[in-house]
């Protein structure tokens, strides 16, 4: 089996848009890596939401902040106390 | 921000606050477009955030979609700082001048530096390249370091001199001369008593010794003989060689008088100064000296604030002289007058341990006649042949 063909097998078993999924990264004392997020829907000190196409998720903390936003990736640092999911359409922030 | 700086001092940043409208959209806009943001902190309804240098001017368009209001409030980096030299070319033509002048220029000697002579050997070898034809602001060829060389080889002072010319710097690398040695003549030739006195101890290294310890000598008497003959009569020949210590009394006279005319400067000074360097030499101030007095010439390197310069200044300083007379009063007329017996005494004798002395002057019509007796410790043995001091 030749080398491209090997590779070909191996991205047969990765479904298709398998890197395009949002993902959250945890990472103590208190990091969040957000990639593929689609958009930022709310940015305080206390919370932080931001949308990821279907679902969006709601970061409660202190002094939270963005450490770096580039495209398709983020990087919240701060106290964080709490992530909650919820469908885009149906999450109230309070 | 700042910790970022001071990590990468090169990169422009911008640092923005965005505030109104709907901030987070904004965010999410610039996301979109590509644009890195980076230290986004959240204030009271807005946000402030870094954005490089070469991407904050996309932000306006995207700020007024969303009516937020952007407000520079630092910026850092180098770019910012060659921004400030942006239109002024005056500055980087007057630079790039400049570089090209000292380009151009690096054959002329901008400095001399000395190494392995003293201080005051180096304004001597300095006069000695000036008279070579080697200062600052001369356009330098090898020739003349050669000519420069030779001058310096000929000075007695230096047992080698080497100089080396790089980029306006001429180094002068020289090696103070060895003592030369003296060698002793062989002759045989007797050694003879200086002055009358009681020998105290005799120490002859060679030679046949014709005095001893308590003997009383007068000048001119032989005291270590080269010539001896033995028990067959045979002359036997030594070169002499050794010391003779004898207590010696002798007197000293100076006649001092209180008034007395020397040749001493009036007063009157006066100094030209002339710049040299490539393109000749400059006067500001031409002066006709007087053909009677001293004249001075002294070459100084130029420099302004520590930095030097191709040229040389050339200082000829006039000092008038003039007969003036000289008063003493009665103590330093004493003065002079011991000075000048003391001094008699160490060159006749050198080493001379004096034992005691009785100082006599006697006054007249503005002369002192001073006279001192000394009775003094010297080695008073000489070499026949050599006149006294």
């Amino acid at each position: 089996m030749s080398k491209k063909d090997r590779s070909r097998q191996i991205s047969n078993h990765v479904p298709t848009g398998f890197y395009l999924r949002p993902r959250l990264h945890f990472t103590f004392p208190g990091e969040l890596e957000v990639e593929n997020c689609k958009g930022i829907l709310l940015c305080t000190s206390q919370m932080i939401r931001l949308d990821l196409g279907r679902r969006a998720v709601l970061v409660r903390g202190d002094e939270l902040r963005l450490l770096s936003a580039q495209k398709r990736l983020l990087r919240i640092c701060g106290q964080i106390f709490s992530i909650e999911f919820s469908s885009g359409e149906e999450v109230s922030v309070p | 921000m700042k910790a970022g700086t001071r990590r990468l001092p090169l990169r422009s940043v911008v640092r923005i606050r965005a505030v109104g409208g709907r901030y987070e959209k904004f965010l999410s806009d610039c996301l979109d477009r590509g644009i890195p943001l980076s230290q986004i902190e959240p204030i009271e309804e807005g946000v402030q955030l870094t954005v490089p240098a070469r991407s904050y001017r996309h932000l306006h368009r995207l700020a007024r979609r969303n009516r937020t209001r952007l407000r520079i409030e630092q910026r850092s980096g180098v770019w910012f700082r060659l921004r400030l030299l942006w239109g002024r070319w005056g500055l980087a033509v007057g630079a790039a001048a400049f570089a090209a002048l000292l380009w151009a220029l690096q054959n002329l000697i901008w400095t001399v530096e000395y190494s392995g002579i003293s201080l005051a050997a180096q304004q001597t070898a300095a006069e000695i390249l000036y008279d070579a034809g080697l200062c600052s602001g001369v356009w330098v060829t090898p020739e003349l370091l050669e000519k420069g060389e030779q001058a310096l080889l000929q000075w007695k002072e230096v047992s080698w001199a080497a100089l080396n010319f790089h980029q306006g710097r001429l180094m002068v690398e020289a090696a103070p001369a060895l003592d030369t040695l003296s060698v002793e003549s062989n002759d045989p030739v007797d050694l003879i008593a200086a002055a009358d006195g009681v020998i105290l101890s005799v120490n002859a290294q060679e030679g046949f010794v014709c005095k001893t310890e308590g003997q009383t000598v007068a000048k001119g008497d032989v005291l270590i003989t080269a010539h001896q003959p033995d028990r067959n009569q045979t002359v036997r020949t030594a070169h002499p060689k050794g010391e003779v210590i004898a207590r010696v009394e002798q007197t000293f006279t100076c006649e001092q008088p209180l008034r007395y005319q020397v040749d001493a400067p009036s007063g009157d000074l006066k100094s030209q100064y002339t710049l040299q360097s490539f393109w000749g030499a400059w006067t500001p101030f031409e002066k006709d000296f007087p053909e009677t007095g001293e004249q001075k010439v002294y070459h100084r390197p130029v420099s302004v604030a520590g930095f030097a310069l191709p040229a040389t200044l050339t200082e000829t300083l006039w000092i008038d002289h003039s007969a003036q007379w000289m008063e003493l009063d009665a103590d330093s007329a004493r003065e002079f007058a011991r000075y000048a017996c003391m001094s008699a005494l160490y060159t006749q004798y050198p080493g001379a341990q004096i034992r005691t002395s009785t100082e006599k002057e006697t006054w007249s019509d503005q002369l002192l006649s001073y006279s001192v007796t000394v009775c003094f410790d010297a080695n008073i043995a000489r070499a026949a042949d050599v006149e006294e001091p």
